[in-house]
């Protein structure tokens, strides 16, 4: 440098400036790795704690979930089933003990007079209970619990109910036969620890009504459905079509995509259901790259400004709905459960800024990634009975992500609204 | 002493692969290029230090969608290319962010230009004074001019990339220029001095 800086034009400033720049190389110090390996470990334990977190809270869903289904069938307990031996002598078990679970139960509390009990004869197409049909008689001032019979078992005629016409009568003047059960279990008869007889005064449609009888006041039957929920079907069946709104960036929205499927449901009682089934959807989204973290990369990323998302997916959810409130026509409800994501397709369009101009690439694979329960569903809704077996249903849905999604292991979330058209089966 | 043709595909796979001593070695590396542009974008080393490692990160964050084409100087310079793109862009970001909290005025006073420890032979502390008398400049100034006259773009793409007009930039590189000059003078006259004496 011996050029007299006062002579120097702009070239000479700009040339010597160069210069300095392309010979100048600061040395290391011993503690810029150190920094540099805090600001690494710092980026990678973030990622643990955020999965950490959805971990958890996916756990505690859970965890609240089983509490809530436990403590409602705590609190609603399936009465102690009576048996009696040959003495007479009546003693219950707990129905938990007993592989008959799963029916309803009638809690009675005797006042006075012995009464019989009608005993429910053989299912239909199983083998004749052994003989001799009994009949059975409790004491008064005992209380005792009924089993009744499930929806479906069909009694095959009047049975051996001994002494019990006065207290049949007075049982069915109080509940009236054909009463409604709901949804129980099929059970053989021979699971059961005694036998019932049904008298076919008490059949209507085919359905069994109340088995037990007792002289009583009132008789109260605990989780006996509504008249304007009859016995309908367990299982249920969908038509499920829907949008769905896929985002990643909270800043950049895209066109939703559709979903549709079919889901399957089981009555568990007359609050909870259990739903499954198979959606296929489309998953339209845009991200920045920085919202992406493959496992490995197929493009430089220095000019990459965007990368557009249009993703084929078979969802497979798994939901538990409760019925928060039922009325005479429909019912309010909430849901919730996991998904499985299979990518079907996923079609990338990686947007480039070359020197100013925008262009891009595009790129796909099928069938690579898979994350199994890793979608967490909420829900709710409103379904409307328009018949005994028909019904459609209205139902506003989020999908969280509990895991990276697809190629890019993105933190994809879905919402939208679910029609649905469903068919007791 | 790491012969970057030869071990550089290995590094750079290791990286790929989130290998932390791979990362270790492409750092150590590449340290001393990439420090000496973070540092002339930059008011001082300790803010230097954090753009460097700020664009280190993003470098080993986005190192598998980098291309491994050939071997030895075929990858080699093209990945200094690519660092260099990051470390410019890291910086502008920085600058960017603390625009509005700087002061646009050049730094009054004495001109001392910073001298390290680790003094070497009269080049090498002339490119240092160099760049420490860029890193004196206003951060609007020394970001165009580093932009423009060190690492190459047109002042359209430094006005988009700064957010100001081409006019702005023109005129800022102007300024830098003279503000420059002006230094380099008192520098010049104290070399004539000490020569003299």
């Amino acid at each position: 440098m011996t050029e007299p800086s006062s002579d120097l034009n702009n070239e000479d400033i700009d040339r010597l400036f160069r210069e300095a720049a392309g010979n100048y190389t600061p040395l290391q110090d011993a503690q810029s790795w150190q920094d540099m390996e805090r600001k690494l470990d710092a980026g990678s334990g973030q990622k643990d704690h955020k999965r950490g977190i959805l971990w958890f809270t996916a756990l505690i869903l859970l965890a609240l979930l089983a509490g809530g289904i436990y403590f409602y069938l705590a609190g609603h307990p399936q009465s102690a089933i009576l048996t009696s031996d040959s003495s007479g002598t009546t003693r219950t078990v707990s129905p938990s003990a007993h592989p008959s679970a799963g029916y309803q139960a009638a809690t009675t509390s005797q006042t006075s007079n012995p009464v019989s009990i009608a005993a429910l004869s053989e299912v239909t197409g199983h083998p004749p209970l052994p003989q001799p049909h009994q009949s059975h008689t409790y004491n008064s001032g005992q209380s005792y619990t009924v089993l009744l019979p499930p929806a479906g078992l069909i009694s095959a005629g009047v049975g051996d109910s001994g002494g019990s016409d006065q207290g049949i009568s007075r049982l069915s003047a109080s509940t009236g036969p054909g009463t409604s059960l709901g949804s129980l279990e099929k059970i053989p008869a021979y699971d059961l620890p005694m036998n019932f007889l049904i008298d076919d005064r008490f059949l209507k449609d085919g359905i069994a009504s109340i088995a037990a009888v007792r002289e009583t006041e009132s008789t109260r039957i605990s989780g006996r459905p509504s008249k304007s929920q009859a016995a309908g079907p367990n299982w249920q069946m969908s038509l499920v079509l829907g949008p769905d709104l896929a985002i990643v960036n909270p800043s950049l929205w895209s066109s939703p995509g559709l979903d549709a499927g079919l889901l399957f449901g089981y009555q568990l009682s007359s609050k909870w259901k259990l739903e499954s089934g198979l959606l296929y959807a489309t998953k339209i989204y845009k991200a920045l790259p920085s919202e992406y973290n493959p496992k490995a990369y197929v493009y430089q990323s220095p000019n990459l400004q965007q990368i557009d998302a249009n993703c084929r997916v078979f969802d497979l959810p798994i939901n538990i709905r409760y019925n928060v409130f039922t009325g005479k026509t429909g019912s309010f409800f909430a849901e919730t459960g996991l998904s499985s994501y299979w990518m079907a397709r996923e079609n990338y369009t990686f947007q480039y800024d070359a020197a100013g101009i925008r262009t891009s690439d595009t790129w796909g694979i099928s069938n690579q990634n898979r994350h199994i329960l890793s979608i967490l569903n909420l829900s709710a809704g409103y379904e409307y009975r328009v018949s005994k077996r028909f019904s459609w249903q209205l139902e506003p849905f989020v999908k969280l992500p509990l895991s990276g999604i697809g190629y890019g292991r993105v933190k994809l979330v879905s919402t939208g609204v679910f029609f649905s058209l469903n068919y007791g089966l | 002493m790491i012969h970057a043709e030869d071990q550089i595909v290995g590094i750079l796979q290791g990286c790929q692969q989130g290998l932390r001593e791979s990362q270790r070695k492409m750092y150590d590396f590449f340290y001393g290029y990439a420090m000496s542009l973070c540092i002339r974008y930059s008011r001082n080393r300790e803010d230097a230090t954090e753009v460097l490692n700020d664009g280190f990160l993003k470098v080993f964050k986005n190192i598998g969608g980098f291309r491994i084409e050939g071997s030895g100087k075929q990858v080699l310079y093209p990945l200094q290319a690519w660092i260099k793109k990051i470390m410019v862009f890291t910086a502008i970001d920085r600058y960017r962010a603390q625009e509005k909290f700087s002061h646009h005025v050049d730094i009054p006073g004495d001109h001392s230009v910073m001298v390290y420890p680790e003094t070497g032979p009269l080049e090498a502390l002339a490119y240092e004074e160099l760049i420490g008398l860029v890193q004196m400049l206003t951060p609007a100034y020394r970001a165009v001019f580093n932009l423009f006259v060190i690492d190459g773009f047109t002042h359209e793409e430094i006005a988009g990339k700064l957010g100001i007009s081409t006019g702005t930039s023109k005129s800022n590189l102007a300024r830098a220029r003279e503000t420059l000059r002006k230094r380099l003078k008192k520098i010049d006259d104290r070399t004539f001095v000490r020569f003299e004496q």
